[in-house]
């Protein structure tokens, strides 16, 4: 135990320094994870992707969330829906859509006279196709809409996409792949600015025991191609398939994401399930509370 | 139906009612005597001009400069001086300044004013002056009067008296009824005529023509619209009675044509008033009996009677159609019959027989009544230049014509009385038509008398008109002449010139004589100077034929009296030419006299036009300067001159100087930098010429610079003030002043007020602004300093500006102060912490031209507190 808080609180340290690289990456909202259980365990989102989920039983999962996201920082509402559908034994679909209203501010000019206000929005919206290759590898692609809307008159648009290899072995599961590959986005200079491409390395090991109790743990980690480290470790007690506890640690090293501790909660019933996430240990994100509401079989 | 002829409004009509007359005798009023002067009144009391020699100037300007008046170093002029109980000497011409020089060249530093006891005898303070070794010339100061013959400051507006050219450009000189040579040599009118003036009420309490009205009564003026004595006040009316009386020379308001000499009236008018204003309804005055009105006058003394009014008719065709004389004829016989003679056919007025003059009318027709009628005098109307009014009806039976005004041109309307004590221009045949009542009125003032008869009296105005002045075309007959029916039937010319003095300067030659007498005209008139290379062609000349190969000029008498000196110049003459000179007297109806004794002079040569600058020295310019180059341009021989000017470039223009000099202005700012030459080209009118060049130079511009740019400004409230001196900002190198352009955004923070070198700003608002001063040279260059001004409560947030960050982000918090700023993305990650020390005008700048556009967290520490706010990097 003393071990994990030292090495927490190493993570924590580092992720301090301020992230100056982290600057160029566009539409950094894109990394968010738009699912509250993924949220709550750290963000390993790549180990929750639709070709892991297509190497479990799962033929449907639903969710709808909503985030008060950041209320320290650039403090955003955001509304979420995520999608996964197993259509016959190799295929599944997936879909996500997330729109951030960002607070308002005050159009201030160059010489620092105010003028009116502006609330700037943030939207993502996901296609994905997962296919089995073998019983025990599959393959997943998601083709991605983002867009930002700054100004009463600038907007700025990128596409770009995700490619995630998934293999099962028992009850772990292994995904790698490359996310954010996409599009530019051009500032008002001129230059332009990447999106968050990333080498994505993720693992999954589920284990049930004493019949009621189960334990889910995940890990990812991702290398942007700008330099700088994302990694996310998350676990997940859940009893009799109805309450869940979640926990995890997100590390930002030159990242665009922050580094936080994130707590969850869970309940299904029926194939229904409620969630809720909760964030500490970041000026920025700390305090954020996301609540989903979701349903699988 | 009768209307008065002034164009306004017509009046209303009125049906003619019959009414007895009632005959009652005139009593006379006792003769008034035109004043003679004395020959004290032509002179200043106590005061002798002297000329000095330039020796005694010397000395009387260093007694003056010590304080000393009347002790000079001349024992002589101090015991003269004690003698005549001198009080001051004092220069004639003042001190002229930066004239001085040139008033000093032409002598008139020489002139000297000695005030002394008006007791002492004149003549002999004279000649004990003149006596003093030093003083060249000493004579009386000579009284002045204005050129005006009488004192009324509003004559100078009564251009139908005198119209010398002068009031507008399109007055023409000579468009007047020529009353001012009668002023001076006849009479102004005397009080035993009575003019009788059929009209509104002829205000009798006016300034101008207090006492000069007949007071109402049974042998006065008579009030016809009431049946009563009571005379009320009419615009129309006294208009037209201040134009025949108002009073002369009493120093107040306008003239009258026989309005007297001295102040206290002239002829006398009897008010007959037909025309009452009508508090009901403005626009069409009450009216009387125009019958018993026009009869009045001639059964109580009136011997003219004035009928500014007509008859009304629909159309012109109407009128010449069914247009006569109507039922009025009656009064009208009657006047011109009866007026001045009593009961039993003797004269008891100054002229035996009435005159009846009417208005011709103001409906630009061919026929007016009753002016037609063949028996009155007919008035039509003359604008300021010699043209027939626009208004005025025409025709053959229109004897005279008068200044009646327009008003088409600028004071273009004759001026006279209004009631009230108030004076008023109208125009009008209305106007015109008491200008000829006014002269018959002088006439009768001078020829009345036993024997005189309206005849008389009608054949002298007619025959004295100018007929050479008006237009055949105009068809309102000649234009009435005073002084023309004065002189017209003279037959005696005036007595000839037997000495005169002649002197030649180039090809003119001046005469000095005296004038002499005129056995019927008082005076004579004019002179004509004559020469002629040819001697038979003067002896015995034909003055109404002269022959060719005889110059003449006229020279007219004006206001001088006979014996007194006068002088003429006959110009024109060839150059170094033997030429034989006299001249000849004549009177107004061109009787001459013989001619003078001939002389003989030669002429001249012709001599160029001078031009003589100023100053020396050549003329250069920075561009900013303005460089004035004068210059005497005249003839020697007082030739006229054409100058022509060349100005070598836009820089340089002339101009002709209030003095009679010629200036050249050179504006350095109107040319490029260069070298120019202007020139001047005078020709005299017999081709000499001479040229005059100036070469002048623009020097290059020198663009202003900055010499130091003025501090940011932190207000913390409104309404603070501040002034700038903005010649601390810039300094030209040409040393010019400059002018300053302010500009200031965004508006509303500060306000900017601009006297020459000097902003003062006051602040309005909370924000930030950008003042910007710009110095800007005569050529346009300019250079420009910023200064911020920061408007910002005390209490407020950090500011964080821009919120749409292009390249840097500005942190600050009012006064210097340490702070910390964190930027974070959308994602919540920390992308910058950055910790220092700012103020107002030296913001933390955040680079943010690497950051990808999206919205950013910022949030910034101040003295512990933490403000934050969202920002968007474009």
């Amino acid at each position: 135990m003393r071990k994990t808080l030292i090495i927490l609180s190493l993570c924590l340290a580092a992720a301090s320094a301020y992230a100056q690289d982290a600057a160029s990456v566009a539409m950094p909202f894109s990394v968010v994870p738009r699912n509250v259980r993924t949220l709550s365990m750290g963000g390993v989102a790549t180990a929750d992707a639709a070709a892991v989920r297509l190497l479990g039983d799962q033929s449907l999962d639903v969710n709808a969330s909503w985030y008060n996201w950041a209320p320290n920082g650039a403090s955003s509402s955001d509304i979420n829906l995520d999608a996964f559908a197993r259509l016959g034994s190799s295929f599944a679909l997936s879909a996500r859509f997330g729109m951030d209203s960002g607070a308002e501010y005050t159009i201030v000019t160059d010489m620092g006279s105010k003028g009116s206000t502006f609330a700037p929005t943030n939207m993502r919206a996901d296609l994905g196709a997962a296919f089995k290759i073998t019983p025990n590898i599959s393959v997943g692609a998601d083709l991605r809409l983002l867009s930002s809307s700054l100004t009463p008159k600038q907007s700025y648009t990128a596409f770009g996409g995700d490619i995630i290899a998934a293999a099962a072995f028992g009850p772990a599961k292994l995904s790698a792949g490359v996310t954010s590959l996409g599009t530019s986005v051009k500032a008002a200079d001129g230059t332009s600015f990447g999106l968050p491409t990333a080498v994505t390395v993720a693992g999954k090991y589920g284990l049930v025991f004493a019949e009621k109790h189960s334990l889910d743990a995940a890990a990812q980690a991702d290398f942007f191609f700008k330099g700088g480290l994302r990694a996310g470790l998350g676990v997940e007690y859940g009893f009799n398939d109805l309450a869940f506890a979640r926990v995890g640690y997100s590390l930002g090293l030159n990242s665009p994401f922050p580094t936080y501790l994130s707590l969850g909660l869970g309940a299904k019933f029926f194939g229904v399930c409620v969630n809720a996430a909760y964030l500490v240990g970041s000026a920025a994100v700390g305090n954020t509370l996301a609540l989903g509401l979701g349903y699988a079989f | 139906m009768k209307r008065f002829f002034i164009v306004i409004p017509a009046l209303a009509a009125f049906l003619f009612a019959s009414c007895s007359s009632e005959l009652e005798q005139v009593t006379q009023p006792a003769a008034e005597e035109k004043t003679e002067l004395t020959e004290d009144d032509c002179f200043v009391p106590g005061e002798i001009i002297v000329e000095l020699s330039d020796e005694l100037v010397a000395q009387v300007e260093m007694d003056l400069a010590k304080g000393r008046f009347l002790e000079t170093k001349s024992s002589a002029a101090n015991s003269v001086f004690r003698s005549i109980g001198a009080i001051s000497v004092e220069r004639l011409y003042s001190d002229a300044g930066e004239w001085e020089p040139r008033h000093r060249e032409a002598g008139l530093h020489r002139w000297y004013r000695v005030k002394y006891d008006p007791n002492y005898p004149r003549t002999k303070a004279v000649t004990s002056l003149d006596e003093i070794p030093g003083i060249l010339s000493a004579a009386p100061e000579r009284r002045i009067k204005p050129t005006a013959v009488f004192n009324d400051p509003d004559l100078r507006k009564q251009w139908h008296y005198y119209n010398d050219g002068t009031l507008t450009a399109n007055h023409k000189k000579g468009c007047d009824i020529n009353v001012l040579p009668v002023w001076e040599r006849y009479t102004g009118g005397k009080n035993t005529v009575i003019v009788s003036v059929v009209d509104g009420g002829v205000d009798p309490n006016h300034e101008d023509l207090a006492g000069v009205v007949l007071p109402g009564g049974s042998s006065g003026s008579k009030n016809f619209v009431t049946g009563g004595y009571t005379i009320v006040p009419h615009s129309h009316g006294t208009h037209v009675g201040g134009t025949i009386g108002a009073i002369n020379n009493n120093g107040v308001g306008c003239c009258g044509i026989a309005g007297g000499l001295n102040g206290k009236g002239g002829v006398m008018l009897m008010s007959c008033q037909v025309f009452q204003d009508n508090p009901e309804d403005p626009d069409h005055d009450l009216t009387g009996n125009f019958y018993d009105a026009m009869v009045w006058g001639a059964d109580h003394g009136a011997v003219i009677s004035q009928n500014s009014w007509g008859h009304v008719y629909v159309s012109e065709e109407d009128a010449l159609k069914n247009g006569s004389v109507g039922y009025i004829k009656g009064a009208i016989d009657y006047f011109i019959k009866y007026a001045g003679i009593d009961a039993n056919g003797n004269q008891t007025g100054p002229m035996k027989g009435g005159v009846v003059i009417f208005a011709a009318g103001n409906d630009g027709w061919s026929i007016g009544w009753p002016a037609a009628y063949d028996k009155v005098i007919a008035v039509g109307a003359v604008a300021p230049d010699f043209t027939r009014a626009y208004y005025s009806n025409y025709g053959d039976w229109v004897d005279l014509a008068a200044p009646g005004g327009s008003v088409h041109y600028s004071n273009g309307q004759v001026y006279s009385t209004v009631p009230g004590n108030k004076y008023s221009s109208f125009q009008g045949t209305s106007m015109a038509c008491p200008h000829v009542s006014g002269v018959a009125a002088l006439l009768v003032s001078h020829f009345g008398g036993p024997g005189f008869t309206n005849e008389m009296l009608k054949q002298r105005l007619l025959a004295g008109a100018n007929s050479k002045v008006m237009p055949a075309a105009s068809k309102i007959g000649p234009l009435v002449d005073a002084f023309g029916a004065f002189a017209t039937g003279s037959t005696k010319p005036p007595k000839a010139v037997t000495d005169y003095t002649v002197s030649v300067h180039s090809n003119f030659v001046d005469f000095a004589w005296t004038v002499t007498s005129d056995p019927d005209d008082s005076k004579a008139y004019a002179y004509m100077l004559l020469a002629s290379k040819d001697r038979s062609k003067l002896e015995g000349i034909d003055m109404l034929a002269a022959p060719e190969g005889v110059s003449q000029i006229e020279v007219p008498v004006g206001s001088i009296k006979v014996n007194a000196p006068i002088e003429g110049t006959l110009p024109g003459l060839e150059f170094v030419q033997d030429y034989f000179v006299t001249l000849v007297a004549c009177d107004y109806s061109r009787n001459y006299s013989e001619i003078a004794p001939i002389k003989q002079v030669k002429t001249g040569t012709n001599t160029a036009p001078a031009i003589n600058p100023k100053q020396s020295g050549s003329v250069v310019l920075k561009a900013h300067e303005v460089a004035n180059i004068d210059y005497d341009i005249f003839d020697p021989d007082g030739h006229a001159i054409n100058v022509e000017f060349t100005p070598g470039s836009a820089a340089a223009e002339s101009k002709q100087m209030p003095d009679g000099s010629y200036r050249i202005v050179v504006t350095a700012k109107n040319a490029d930098t260069g070298k120019y030459a202007a020139q001047y080209k005078v020709t005299d009118e017999f081709g000499a010429v001479t040229v005059e060049t100036i070469e002048y130079e623009i020097l290059e511009n020198h663009a202003p610079v900055v010499k130091s740019a003025p501090e940011n400004q932190l207000f913390t409230e409104f309404a603070q003030k501040k002034t700038f001196d903005m010649d601390l900002y810039f300094n030209d190198p040409d040393g010019e002043q400059l002018k300053y352009e302010i500009t200031t955004s965004p508006v509303g923070i500060v306000h900017l007020n601009q006297v020459e070198n000097v902003l003062n700003l006051t602040t309005l608002d909370y924000g930030v602004a950008n003042v910007v001063i710009t110095g800007v040279d005569v050529r346009g260059e300019k250079v420009s300093v910023d200064m911020r001004v920061l408007v910002r409560d005390p209490k407020s947030d950090p500011d964080v500006y821009p919120t749409q960050v292009k390249d840097y982000l500005n942190v600050s918090d009012g006064m210097e102060k340490e702070l910390k700023v964190t930027v974070s993305s959308a994602a919540g990650a920390a992308i910058s912490i950055t910790s220092a020390k700012c103020d107002a005008f030296n913001p933390i700048k955040i680079d943010m031209r690497g950051y990808a556009p999206g919205s950013y967290a910022v949030e910034v520490v101040s003295e512990g507190k933490v403000h934050k706010t969202l920002i968007v990097k474009l």
